[in-house]
């Protein structure tokens, strides 16, 4: 697959570059995080892990567990 | 996926809840769900004073935007601990300001620690050999009473999520620890004078909930964890409950909820022999302990 198919995801100071075409569920899977313990924020919206991830995506993860 | 309520596309799956909401419902649904938690526990009315107990952080700011949004009368207080690691508590207060300063009906009290008691959080921690955890919850908690006692507050609400009473719980199960058992609730009433009353509204709120309400009402929050809290045991019992969720969505929420009822029909019995309070010598403040409390303590502990 071309680059212009890719997308990225964020999380801290990680990155990945993914396929687009799955959800963003699978992608989270795939870099080995938890799906309930993130959120998926695109272009600064809040979406749902069902969403397909579209070429050229930006998707930021947003940790949501917090301790102490 | 779509909301259940209007058909437009969803912004959050709650699976425990078999519910999908968009990004009018969800904030909504969640103010609701809050003020029926109030409710159901009486944890307080309409005409109470409320004192937020805010840390920057999604839970407390995302309290404080859903009391004031139900009526309540709802001031907030943060306190500076001191933790310089990365500017820690200047970027946390950074955040409470910025929210007092958008909501102007609200009033934020400002404690620093150092200031006002000589020295930091983590500096009372490495004076007392104890980890800066059990000593900024000893220390918040003293504080925030004092501030509510002082300010006439009828209330201090902390904004503990389900997720941190859900780990909380199985912390206080795995090791059976019979007082802590007895005392965690939803609302602590106030036993006697000079205890003001806690109350926890966003109980039945899931941390992932909590977030993306953040998110959806446009309120900013520290996203930087507090550094001393990297390896925490709440964070693994956390994730452990996160794994049984996944498995069967609701485990979190029957778990807790279950442990509330068995505590309210008398199934948690605490430990036995609990002295009475009474008031410190030093500085008023309730105390299980003769003459000072365990804060008066620490002080003259380490100004010797």
């Amino acid at each position: 697959m071309d680059n212009n198919h890719e997308a990225t995801l964020k999380y801290h100071e990680q990155e990945w570059q993914i396929n687009s075409g799955m959800t963003i569920r699978h992608a989270i899977e795939k870099v080995g995080l938890d799906p309930q313990s993130v959120l998926a924020i695109r272009q600064k919206k809040l979406v749902n892990h069902q969403t397909i991830v579209e070429p050229k995506d930006e998707i930021l993860l947003v940790n949501v567990i917090s301790g102490g | 996926m779509r909301c259940q309520h209007c058909g437009e596309v969803a912004v959050i799956s709650m699976p425990q809840h078999r519910l999908k909401l968009c990004e009018k419902h969800f904030p909504l649904w969640v103010e609701r769900r809050v003020a029926r938690t109030i409710e159901s526990f009486q944890m307080f009315s309409s005409d109470d004073r409320l004192l937020v107990a805010v840390s920057g952080g999604k839970d407390s700011l995302a309290l404080w935007e859903i009391l004031l949004r139900l009526g309540y009368q709802a001031d907030g207080l943060y306190i500076h601990l001191g933790i310089e690691h990365e500017g820690y508590s200047h970027v946390s207060q950074s955040y409470a300001e910025a929210f007092a300063a958008t909501h102007p009906d609200a009033t934020l009290h400002l404690v620093d620690v150092r200031a006002r008691y000589g020295r930091s959080i983590p500096e009372l921690a490495r004076e007392g050999g104890r980890r800066a955890c059990s000593r900024c919850g000893m220390i918040k908690r003293y504080i925030m009473n004092r501030t509510a006692r002082e300010g006439d507050y009828d209330a201090i609400v902390t904004g503990h999520n389900l997720d941190d009473e859900a780990a909380q719980l199985l912390q206080n199960n795995l090791y059976w620890l019979r007082g802590y058992l007895q005392r965690q609730a939803p609302v602590l009433p106030q036993t006697c004078q000079g205890l003001v009353r806690k109350a926890k509204p966003l109980c039945l709120v899931a941390e992932r909930e909590s977030a993306a309400y953040t998110f959806v009402r446009g309120i900013e929050y520290i996203q930087q964890e507090c550094p001393h809290s990297a390896g925490a045991t709440s964070i693994f019992h956390k994730k452990i409950l996160n794994d049984m969720e996944r498995r069967s969505p609701g485990t979190k929420l029957q778990y807790y909820q279950g442990f509330v009822r068995a505590r309210q029909d008398g199934f948690i019995i605490g430990d036995e022999d609990t002295p009475p309070l009474e008031e410190c010598e030093r500085c008023g403040q309730p105390t299980t302990a003769n003459a000072l409390c365990a804060f008066c303590r620490m002080l003259e502990t380490e100004e010797t």
